[in-house]
């Protein structure tokens, strides 16, 4: 089956632990399913900003262990990194990786995901459900 | 097949699926697919000379069958069976006959994440910036004397078969001649293969020998660092280089600066991976 993995964004930590049950789509909280397609968000967003991976500070644990859901918080510069991808690098980027017209939509939809996420002073999360 | 046997592309018996048989030889034309057919079945098929560059197939199996100077150039597989159990019905289990390409071209092409590869074999076809990644399916396949390029992420191949050994008739997968020197290799896996037996390296890495050996003499480096976070990731690292090296490549292993923390800085990287290439002779330059 695999893993579902949903990012969202939310204005704090409380708000966040909301979605742990069920996922943000459950909580009405903005989201993108990432199910099956993005494993680590921040080597996606070192690929597409050109940066080295180390530059990005680690994803911060909200709630998590290793059997049930968990929930992360992206550091802010992961972030901003990815909310400053334009257009034009997303289309270099699927012509790189030969990505289809889903896939394409989906990290568009990430990319603006991040982008609420800075407009709205909130944070940007990742929920997880083994 | 009975190379005398006219090519024939037809619906299949079984009326619930979209995709069409070919059964026979075609050679020097284009392969169309008819107008409102997603995919295509080959069963003991022959195709020498065959164009399919730039065709989209929603389905694309094939079952005991030949490709032989094919392009595949832009091509995209939606889903994908290269080496099918069958071209039909329930698979007996019993016999599992293999598929070949030789000579192919897959440039630019698009193969789906999770791509069943099944029992294929391919003999020096080009890969040449293809969308290879996510293709851990690839448990009975064979590539002798092909060229890989550009990148190539998340990947295992296989020299065991996992299973169904008795069926494939075989016990180990022939994977010999590869050539990897234009390759970028990302979180590829070489099970049970002998890396010597490729070409080496890609730009940047390095095939090296007592990766153990290596990861120990280098440890004490590590500690020298000042930052906590770096030593954990490097070692943690290392950790997984040396377990992968000996549990699937006699202690060899195929190396390059993120295999020493993909996380650390890259001067760390970098420091960490010149020590580790010069604690013993490597087998060949990086």
């Amino acid at each position: 089956m695999g893993a579902l993995v949903d990012y969202f964004t939310a204005d704090s930590d409380p708000s966040a632990r909301r979605a742990l049950s069920a996922g943000p789509g459950a909580v009405d909280l903005p989201y993108v399913d990432c199910k099956g397609w993005l494993d680590e968000l921040d080597t996606l967003v070192a690929e597409l900003s050109g940066r080295d991976l180390s530059e990005f500070g680690d994803a911060e644990t909200v709630v998590g262990d290793d059997e049930g859901p968990a929930l992360e918080r992206m550091a802010s510069e992961t972030v901003e990194a990815l909310a400053a991808v334009d257009d034009a690098r997303l289309r270099e980027y699927a012509e790189e990786e030969l990505l289809d017209e889903f896939e394409v939509e989906q990290f568009t939809a990430l990319r603006d995901l991040a982008r609420t996420a800075i407009r709205l002073n909130q944070g940007m999360y990742c929920w997880m459900c083994p | 097949m009975s190379a005398s046997e006219r090519f024939s592309l037809r619906p299949s018996p079984e009326e619930w699926r979209r995709d069409w048989i070919a059964r026979g030889e075609l050679r020097d034309q284009r392969f169309e697919l008819p107008p409102g057919v997603p995919g295509v079945c080959f069963d003991r098929a022959r195709l020498v000379n065959v164009d399919f560059s730039g065709t989209r197939f929603a389905d694309f199996s094939s079952h005991s069958s030949e490709f032989e100077g094919c392009d595949f150039t832009g091509a995209t597989f939606e889903h994908l069976s290269m080496g099918a159990t069958a071209a039909g019905g329930t698979w007996d289990r019993v016999s599992w006959p293999q598929s070949v390409f030789r000579d192919c071209v897959f440039r630019r092409t698009r193969f789906a994440p999770l791509t069943s590869f099944g029992n294929v074999r391919f003999e020096r076809c080009v890969f040449d910036r293809a969308r290879l990644r996510q293709q851990t399916f690839t448990m009975q396949a064979e590539f002798l004397d092909c060229v890989f390029s550009g990148r190539l992420r998340e990947i295992n191949f296989w020299g065991r078969p996992m299973d169904e050994q008795a069926a494939l008739g075989r016990e180990r997968n022939a994977f010999t001649g590869n050539d990897f020197t234009a390759a970028e290799l990302d979180d590829v896996a070489f099970r049970h293969i002998d890396l010597h037996a490729q070409r080496w390296p890609p730009p940047g890495c390095a095939l090296l020998d007592r990766v153990t050996a290596r990861v120990r003499a280098v440890l004490p480096l590590v500690e020298t660092w000042p930052v906590e976070k770096h030593r954990e990731k490097a070692r943690f690292s290392l950790e997984f280089l040396a377990g992968n090296a000996v549990e699937r490549n006699d202690d060899h292993a195929v190396v390059s600066p993120p295999d020493m923390g993909r996380r650390l800085p890259p001067a760390l990287r970098e420091e960490l991976f010149e020590a580790f290439r010069g604690t013993s002779s490597s087998t060949s330059p990086g």
